[in-house]
């Protein structure tokens, strides 16, 4: 019994042992990543372009470098943005060959990007298919034919206001742009960061707006909060105000 | 053969056997007797062959009447007692047993084993299997079906958050693990990462658990194991039955309810189930979380938006004669399960923000439809006996999300991203026969017809339409009392087509400007032969050992052949390859099982070789898609496959026992050394538990149980894989049986991960996303049942 129980654990061990040491070493180290340019916060007018650089290596052989643009707006689908501009992302390849890479790109933003906040993603992957870390800029893009954010003026509530429980909230302001508005938003946050009240009204095309919105408060529980008011023009500048209030 | 043709063929074949015209009938009986001659009382006798069942009365008599000529097969069980297996043939008399049942203080001698070809008990099999039943799946409660049966050792699961779960037996899982109810393979999207089983959780009384291939009773994907769950044990004649659970965990704050009722009539039933379960965010020890250096806030400690639902109906009717029986079950599995705000593309904190809500579900989310019909007969032919079932499923899942823009391409005014609409006929007939008091054989034909559609605005795979036939012999034979050797041959044909998918180009101005090829056109046939033998011996009378050895096969699927697109949460650009062939596996199984009245303990390792393993590797390339990193492609190697499974259990008194268990998986890619994607961390579990029976009338009985599930940290990883450092987890589980009256109560307590420890499981998809798993969890389960006599 003792032996058969032997001889079987030892055609396991003789087989694994036979297999692994038939077995070569692969590439496992990954290809390294230092990007120079551009720098986290840098600000470009769209029509000009965005320099990157930085150097490669791998231990072996290098494959392909990656650049990912894109926005990185807060969720809002800009997809259906009335105006002539568009968001900017973009997708490129680079080829690399050797051990050791210096590279720098010129990527042109086009003329009629919207305004906001981009993300540069960098990677490199190696011959064996070894993924390097991942390299990651946030930038911001102007529109260069209009830089100019809306403009609001608040009229109510004024700061500290203190509303009743579960009564009424007036919120009403005067907003403008240089050239057209897109949209215009309004929440009401908690302490903790929660969203309690979302309101927005889009596809606006005109170059003033008044906002009069009588909030109701019911349901919402005694304490500090912020009305936060958000106008976005045609090339998605941003302007947000924060009131301060009580609910009580 | 069309599906429809089928059909027919097979229900003309239950008529004209149940019309069948008078013939003479008998009676088995039996006395129950303890090794001290005293005769045992609630002891269940199951007749397989006719699905009946009874106990035996306070003089340890049993009977069951009207039974036609015949070889059956008897199942003998009492908790306390080694479970039996007697094959009885009826020729010219009533058959009168004598059956002596031997005392045991073990919880796993459930013997019935369904499973194996030749429905014979745990002595007979030469691979090892594991049973759960409902008391089982109650105390080791868990967020899916498939979670409770990774405390089995050898399962494990890979999972999307908590409600979505797939099986992975001995490290293989996708479409190398069969999960077959009712006799039926369940067809889905095992192909998929974020595919779950669509099983109801509550509809589940009885499982078993096959390790190791099992090719030749399912065809192509038995190649790493099967999940069998066997239909609910019909209600007993002339008496209605019920049940209603509730359930509520913590951690999710999950609340479940399952209502059951059926009646049984002149051996004429029906039963219905119909389960519902919400589930919110689920709580994780930790407020932030890093990815990709950067740090991310977890706002409530919840992770975002892996809210779900589920709606499930369960209806089954059948009639239960002296030749046999029938029986048709409908179900109808409906899963709304939202997937980690951020798991889309890079998580943003923006994405992270608190909604205000932890129990709607978001954008992104997956809707899962899976409705089946299934009919399954069993008709006794002279000494031989027919085994029919034939199924219809329809799976339809979803994803959506927000579409988004992406070069020249019109925005998608829908969040349908991907749609896969697959639906499969299958059949399988077994004709079992008893060639003498030895030897039995088994021969079988199967086959299933599948067809794909897809839509949404996303691309992954094509349309496809796929089918297989094949048909076995298998013999087992008994050398000695001691002695069982088995052996089979299967044959196998498979035939896959898809359509060649085409993209559109656009243009600037958003007009179409091209076509471009996204999928190739693929169509290919396969054939397979595949077979196994083994033998299981007892050197002594505690002693027994098992050896199976095996080829099996699986056959490439359509999306391995012609996927190309992203599977979100993976990061992957995943490419099919049309020219991929068939994987096979060489395969060799031991099991040493050692059981003593209070002691028992096996040890099974398992050696595995692929040929031609196939498998999802990074190329040197990067994706032109969003959210994708590099693509992956569907390669073959080579593979070496190893690993044990051990399981000890000691009962210390009759109420106190203690049990340990642990697996070990070492997967080996032949060409580069790596390991293979998916491999499950050497783990283990130690478990005490104290069964306490009470002189109290509304506590009979108690148990009170405390475990530590232990895993080692993974650095045996593939090429781009993140390794997975190890945890423990202190859990508790306790079982309550109240009475009130004439009513029995099960009350289930438990408490996950006490310590509320922050860990992470290798196989959790959301561990790329450096995301760790779930927080303390308190959950308690209550169940009423109700049987009466009419």
């Amino acid at each position: 019994m003792k032996k058969t129980i032997l001889i079987l654990s030892g055609v396991f061990i003789l087989a694994t042992t036979v297999v692994l040491e038939g077995c070569k070493k692969p590439d496992e180290e990954k290809p390294t990543l230092t990007l120079s340019e551009p720098e986290n916060g840098q600000v470009f007018d769209s029509g000009t372009k965005i320099r990157i650089s930085g150097v490669v290596k791998d231990n072996q052989e290098l494959s392909q470098l990656k650049i990912d643009i894109h926005d990185a707006f807060d969720g809002h689908s800009h997809g259906k943005l009335t105006s002539e501009a568009v968001t900017f992302s973009i997708i490129k390849i680079i080829n690399l060959e050797g051990k050791e890479e210096t590279f720098l790109e010129e990527i042109e933003i086009p003329i009629n990007t919207l305004a906001g906040d981009y993300d540069i993603i960098v990677s490199v992957v190696d011959e064996a298919g070894n993924l390097s870390n991942i390299e990651e800029r946030n930038i911001v893009i102007r529109n260069s034919s209009d830089s100019i954010a809306p403009m609001i003026n608040v009229i109510l509530p004024t700061a500290d206001h203190i509303a009743p429980l579960n009564g009424a909230l007036l919120v009403q302001a005067l907003i403008s742009d240089n050239e057209l508005l897109e949209e215009v938003k309004l929440k009401i946050i908690n302490s903790s960061g929660t969203t309690v009240y979302d309101w927005e009204d889009e596809h606006l095309e005109v170059e003033s707006y008044e906002l009069d919105q009588l909030i109701n408060l019911e349901g919402i529980p005694a304490g500090s909060y912020t009305v936060e008011i958000i106008a976005i023009d045609h090339v998605n500048n941003e302007t947000d105000v924060d009131i301060d209030i009580v609910i009580q | 053969m069309t599906p429809n043709k089928l059909f027919i063929i097979i229900f003309t074949l239950i008529l004209l056997f149940s019309s069948k015209g008078i013939s003479q009938t008998f009676e088995i009986q039996g006395k129950i007797n303890n090794a001290e001659n005293k005769s045992v009382e609630g002891v269940t006798v199951f007749l397989h062959e006719l699905n009946r069942w009874t106990s035996s009365d306070a003089n340890g008599n049993f009977k069951f009447d009207n039974i036609k000529k015949g070889s059956y097969h008897l199942h003998v069980h009492l908790i306390g007692f080694k479970s039996k297996t007697l094959t009885v043939k009826v020729d010219n008399d009533n058959i009168d047993l004598k059956i002596v049942m031997s005392s045991s203080s073990l919880e796993l001698n459930a013997v019935l084993i369904e499973e194996s070809i030749t429905k014979s008990g745990q002595a007979q099999q030469t691979q090892p299997i594991n049973v759960v039943d409902e008391e089982y799946m109650l105390k080791n409660a868990n967020s899916s079906f498939v979670k409770i049966l990774e405390s089995i050792p050898g399962v494990s699961s890979i999972n999307t958050g908590m409600g979505i779960s797939k099986p992975v037996i001995r490290g293989l899982g996708f479409n190398r693990v069969v999960v077959a109810q009712n006799g039926i393979k369940q067809e889905g999207q095992q192909w998929g990462g974020d595919h779950g089983l669509e099983i109801d959780q509550f509809n589940v009384e009885r499982v078993e658990v096959v390790k190791g291939p099992a090719s030749l009773m399912y065809g192509s994907d038995g190649i790493g194991g099967v999940v069998n769950i066997r239909p609910p044990a019909f209600p007993a004649n002339n008496t209605v039955v019920g049940s209603a659970l509730m359930t509520y965990r913590s951690v999710n704050d999950f609340l479940g309810t399952s209502v059951m009722a059926g009646i049984n009539k002149n051996n004429n039933f029906f039963r219905i189930r119909v389960s519902a379960q919400d589930y919110a965010d689920y709580k994780v020890p930790a407020s932030e979380f890093t990815y990709n250096n950067y740090v991310l806030d977890l706002y409530n400690n919840r992770l975002k938006n892996t809210a779900g639902k589920e709606r499930n109906l369960s209806v089954m009717t059948g009639i239960n004669r002296k030749w046999g029986y029938s029986t048709i079950t409908y179900s109808y599995f409906n899963q709304d399960a939202g997937f980690f705000a951020g798991s889309h593309g890079t998580p943003r904190a923006y994405q992270l923000f608190d909604d205000g809500d932890v129990r709607n579900i978001d954008l992104p989310y997956q809707s899962v439809i899976h409705q089946k019909v299934v009919s399954n007969s069993n008709i006794i032919i002279g000494h031989s006996w027919l085994e029919i079932d034939a199924g219809y499923q329809s799976n339809m899942r979803r994803e959506f999300s927000v579409p988004h823009a992406h070069g020249f391409e019109p925005i998608s005014d829908s969040n349908l991203e991907h749609q896969f609409l697959l639906q499969t006929y299958s059949a399988n007939l077994r004709l079992h026969s008893d060639q003498s008091n030895r030897s039995t054989r088994v021969i079988g034909v199967s086959g299933n017809t599948q067809k794909n559609d897809i839509a949404g605005f996303s691309f992954l795979i094509p349309d496809f339409v796929s089918r297989n036939a094949g048909a076995f012999v298998y013999q087992q034979y008994k050398l000695r009392d001691s002695v069982f050797v088995n052996a089979g041959i299967r044959y196998d044909y498979g035939h896959v087509s898809t359509n060649r998918f085409m993209m559109s180009i656009y243009g600037p101005g958003n007009e179409i400007i091209g076509q471009s090829q996204r999928s190739p056109a693929v169509d290919k046939d396969f054939n397979n032969v595949s077979g196994s033998a083994g033998i299981s011996f007892f050197p002594s009378q505690s002693w027994n050992i098992k050896i199976n050895v095996g080829s099996s096969f699986r056959l490439p699927t359509a999306p391995e052949m012609t996927a190309n697109g992203i599977h979100h949460g993976s990061f992957r650009h995943e490419m099919g390859d049309s020219t991929l062939s068939s994987e096979r596996g060489y395969q060799f199984d031991l099991t040493v099982r050692h059981d003593k009245k209070n002691f028992t303990a096996s040890f099974t390792p398992f050696f595995n070789y692929f040929d031609q393993f196939i498998f999802l590797d990074p190329t040197n390339q990067f994706s032109l898609l969003p959210d994708a990193n590099l693509v992956y492609q569907f390669n073959q190697a080579d593979a070496l496959h190893s690993g044990a499974e051990f399981f000890a259990d000691l009962h210390l008194t009759d109420q106190f026992h203690l049990s340990a268990s642990g697996q070990y998986v070492f997967a080996l890619n032949l060409e580069t050394g790596y390991a293979m994607p998916f491999t499950p961390p050497a783990s283990g579990r130690v478990e005490a538990e104290y069964e306490i029976r009470t002189k109290l009338k509304y506590l009979p009985k108690f148990s009170l149980g405390t475990n530590v599930e232990w895993a080692a940290t993974q650095n045996r990883v593939a090429r781009n894989e993140p390794a997975t450092p190890g945890f423990y987890l202190l859990n508790f589980n306790s079982l309550l049986d109240l009475r009130f009256g004439k009513q029995k109560v099960k009350l289930a307590l438990a408490i996950q991960n006490i310590l509320n420890t922050k860990y992470f499981v290798h196989l959790n998809r959301y561990r790329l996303l450096n995301l760790p798993e779930a927080g303390r969890n308190f959950m308690v389960t209550l169940i009423l049942p109700i049987e009466r006599k009419i």
